[in-house]
C-alpha cells in the first residue's frame, strides 16, 4: 500500500470528511484555512480563505454543491465548492466545534463550545442551496446543556434526522429529539472526566462509535445508547471511523502533541489501528504520522481511508486486495458451509 | 521564413544544453504494441552517464463514474492552486514509500511478542544491574532514569563512596586499570588528562532520532572542529538506532562549542540533548 501524503497544512489538521460519492475530501486545519481535494490522486481542487480563526470542522451538503465551515472566530462560513467563494457567514456566539448536515441536506447542526460565559450550544441552521447568499441568520432550534451536565463536544444526526447523538466532556452521550430538541437519555459510556474525542455513525446512521482519552473506542447503538462493542487500546485515542463493506473499526491517536519532541519516535504510537467490528481484536496497524493522529475518515464505499496528524500532514491511503480477502476461520468457515 | 529557423535553432541549442549533451529519448514501437523508450541520464552521486531502457504496455481501462463526479474533476482550481495546471501539485501532493499493511490476527503477533519476551528472560538471568537505581534492568531501561538524573552522576558517586570502603574482593566485577589501587581519577585526582573523564572531549547525543546516521552526525558536529569518532548505537537485535549517539572530537574546547550550540538543537522531529559522555 502506498500512501498519497498531502502537505497542503501548516498547522495541525482538525477534521476530514469525504464527499458523499467520495470523490472529493475536504480538510480544515488550525492554518485558518481548508482544503479541498480530489480523493482518487491526492491533487487539490483549491483552499477556501476567509476565517480569522483555527477552523475546526467541515461538511458538504449531500448534492456537493456548498460545504460549511465552522471555527474558532465565530462563524460559520458557507462556501461554494467550485469557485472556493464564501458565499455566506453566519456569526455564533462562540467557537464552533462540530458540523454535521442532515441527511436531507436542508439543515445542519453546529456545535458551539463552552466558553466567554456562554454555556455552550448545539444551534440547528436551515440552508437555502439554491440561493446560497440568502439565509436565515437565527439557528431554527437551540438545545442547552441539560442540567448538571458537562459540555458538548461531538454529535451526529442519526437516520432521518430523527435524533442527535451527542458526545460530552466527561464521557456521556447523550442523545435528543432532531425536530423538537427535547432531551431524550443520557448515559455514561467512557470514563469518567475524560472526554469524548470523536463521534461518528456509519453510513446509514444506526450505531455510532465514539473514540476517548480514556484509551478506548466504544460502538454503540443509536435508538437506546447501548454499548455493543469495546476496542481497547494502549494510547489516548482522538479519533474512530468505521469502514463500509468490511467490519473494521480504525482508530487514531498517540501520546501528547506536547511531548513528541521530547520522547523517542518509538514510543509515540502514532499509528492508526484496525480493529474488528464484531470480534473487537486488533488486526492491523498502519504507521506514518510523526504527531498524534487528529482525524480519520474512512471513504464511503469502504475503498480508502485518509488520516490527519498533528503534524499537518494528510495521509491518504487506498485499501489493497488483501484488506477485502481477509476473514477469520469462523467467517470462512460460514461461508463454505 | 529565415526567422522561423533562427527561433529553431536557438530552441534546438537550449535544448542541447539543457540536457548537458545527453540524446533524446528514443521511442519505438515493438510489434506486440509495447513501446521501448530508451533515455539517458547522469548519476548524481558518479556523474555517469546511465541509460535507462524502459519497457511500456498502454492499457485502457474504461470505468464508469457518476455524471456530478465526472464534471466535479473539470472544475477550475481556486485558492493557493489558482491558475495551476491539472494534475497533482508536486509541492502539495506526493506518494509515500510502499509499506507492507496485512491485516491479522493479533494472537499471531502476541505469540511473537512472547517469544522475545522469553528471550528477554534468558538475558535477564545474566544479572544485569542499572547503573543508576542498582535494580535488575539495564541502565538505559531505568524507570528512574529522570528523577536520579543522568547514570553517570549517580555511578560517579557510587565510586567515591566505594573508594571509603575497601576496594572489592576477588570475584567482584571487573576495575579498570585507572580505578585500581583505589584510583582517584574519578574523584578528580592528578590523572593524566586524557585519561580524566572530566577533560574528555567526547560527547553523548541522546534522544537523537532514528533516522540519523553516521554522516548525518559528521556534518552536523564536523562545523565545531575536527572529529575524532562518531558512533551511532545500534540496537544489536534489530539493527535500527537506539535513539543515542557518541561523538568525540579532537579536542575539548571544539566539544564543548558544539554542546552548547547543539544541546537542545532539533534534528528531524526530535530535539537533541547533547552533554560530556562520562565513562
Amino acid at each position: 500500500m502506498r500512501p498519497i501524503i498531502l502537505k497542503g497544512h501548516e498547522r495541525p489538521l482538525t477534521q476530514l470528511k469525504y464527499n458523499r460519492e467520495g470523490d472529493l475530501i475536504f480538510s480544515t486545519a488550525r492554518d485558518q484555512t481548508a482544503s479541498v481535494w480530489y480523493a482518487h490522486n491526492g491533487e487539490r481542487l483549491g483552499t477556501l480563505h476567509g476565517h480569522n480563526g483555527a477552523i475546526f470542522t467541515v461538511d458538504s451538503d449531500p448534492t456537493s454543491k456548498v460545504v460549511v465551515t465552522g471555527a474558532a472566530d465565530n462563524t460559520i462560513k458557507l462556501w461554494e465548492i467550485q469557485t472556493g467563494k464564501n458565499v455566506y457567514t453566519w456569526t455564533t456566539l462562540t467557537t464552533t466545534k462540530r458540523i454535521e448536515f442532515s441527511p436531507d441536506g436542508k439543515k445542519f447542526l453546529a456545535v458551539n463550545e463552552k466558553m466567554m460565559g456562554h454555556n455552550g450550544a448545539i444551534n440547528i441552521y436551515e440552508v437555502n442551496i439554491e440561493n446560497p447568499t440568502e439565509q436565515n441568520p437565527s439557528p431554527i432550534l437551540t438545545i442547552s446543556i441539560p442540567e448538571g451536565m458537562t459540555k458538548f463536544t461531538f454529535a451526529a444526526w442519526t437516520h432521518g434526522a430523527q435524533y442527535i447523538i451527542v458526545g460530552h466532556a466527561d464521557g456521556f452521550v447523550s442523545k435528543f429529539d432532531g425536530t423538537t430538541g427535547e432531551h431524550i437519555t443520557s448515559v455514561r459510556i467512557h470514563e469518567s472526566g475524560l472526554a469524548i474525542t470523536d463521534l461518528q455513525t456509519n453510513l446509514e446512521k444506526t450505531y455510532a462509535v465514539t473514540s476517548s482519552k480514556d484509551k478506548s473506542a466504544k460502538l454503540f447503538d443509536v435508538d437506546n445508547l447501548n454499548v455493543m462493542k469495546t476496542y481497547v487500546s494502549d494510547t489516548p485515542l482522538n479519533t474512530a471511523s468505521i469502514t463500509s463493506v468490511k467490519d473494521y473499526i480504525i482508530v487514531g491517536g498517540g501520546q501528547e502533541a506536547r511531548d513528541v519532541t521530547t520522547t523517542s519516535a518509538r514510543e509515540g504510537k502514532f499509528e492508526a489501528r484496525f480493529y474488528h467490528k464484531i470480534f473487537e481484536d486488533e488486526i492491523g496497524r498502519v504507521k506514518g504520522h510523526f504527531g498524534p493522529l487528529n482525524c480519520i475518515v474512512v471513504h464511503p464505499k469502504g475503498t480508502a481511508f485518509a488520516s490527519g496528524g498533528e503534524d499537518g500532514y494528510i495521509r491518504l491511503h487506498h485499501f489493497e486486495k488483501q484488506y477485502f480477502d481477509f476473514q477469520y476461520d469462523v467467517e470462512r468457515f460460514a461461508a463454505n458451509a | 521564413m529565415s526567422a522561423d529557423i533562427a527561433i529553431g535553432k536557438s530552441t534546438w541549442a537550449d535544448e542541447m544544453e539543457e540536457d548537458e549533451g545527453l540524446l533524446a529519448p528514443v521511442v519505438t514501437t515493438n510489434r506486440d504494441g509495447t513501446k521501448t523508450v530508451v533515455s539517458y541520464r547522469i548519476d548524481p552521486d558518479t556523474q555517469k552517464k546511465i541509460k535507462v531502457t524502459q519497457k511500456i504496455r498502454e492499457v485502457v481501462v474504461k470505468e464508469r463514474v457518476n455524471a456530478a463526479v465526472a464534471e466535479r474533476k473539470s472544475w477550475a482550481k481556486y485558492g493557493r492552486e489558482k491558475d495551476c495546471p491539472p494534475g497533482p501539485n508536486l509541492i502539495t501532493t506526493s506518494v509515500g514509500e510502499n509499506m507492507l499493511f496485512r491485516l491479522a490476527l493479533k494472537s499471531k503477533v502476541r505469540e511473537e511478542d512472547e517469544e522475545k519476551a522469553e528471550a528477554k528472560k534468558v538475558v535477564k538471568d545474566k544479572k544485569i544491574t542499572c547503573r543508576i537505581c542498582g535494580g535488575e534492568h539495564f541502565t538505559s531501561k531505568c524507570p528512574y532514569k529522570d528523577a536520579l538524573g543522568p547514570a553517570d552522576a549517580t555511578a560517579a558517586e557510587a565510586e567515591a563512596s566505594r573508594q571509603g570502603s575497601p576496594a572489592p574482593a576477588a570475584g567482584g566485577s571487573y576495575v579498570p586499570p585507572h580505578l585500581r589501587n583505589g584510583g582517584s581519577a574519578a574523584a578528580g585526582g592528578s590523572g593524566a588528562p586524557s585519561e580524566n573523564p572530566d577533560e574528555s572531549p567526547a560527547l553523548r547525543i541522546s534522544n537523537l532520532s532514528e533516522e540519523a546516521n553516521e554522516q548525518d552526525l559528521r556534518e552536523l558536529f564536523g562545523g565545531f572542529g575536527p572529529l575524532e569518532r562518531v558512533h551511532v548505537v545500534k540496537d544489536r537485535e534489530t539493527g535500527r538506532p537506539r535513539g543515542f549517539a557518541f561523538v568525540t572530537f579532537m579536542s575539548r574546547m571544539s566539544a564543548e562549542r558544539a554542546k552548547k550550540v547543539m544541546d537542545g538543537h532539533g534534528f528531524d522531529n526530535l530535539i537533541m540533548s547533547v552533554d560530556f559522555a562520562k565513562r
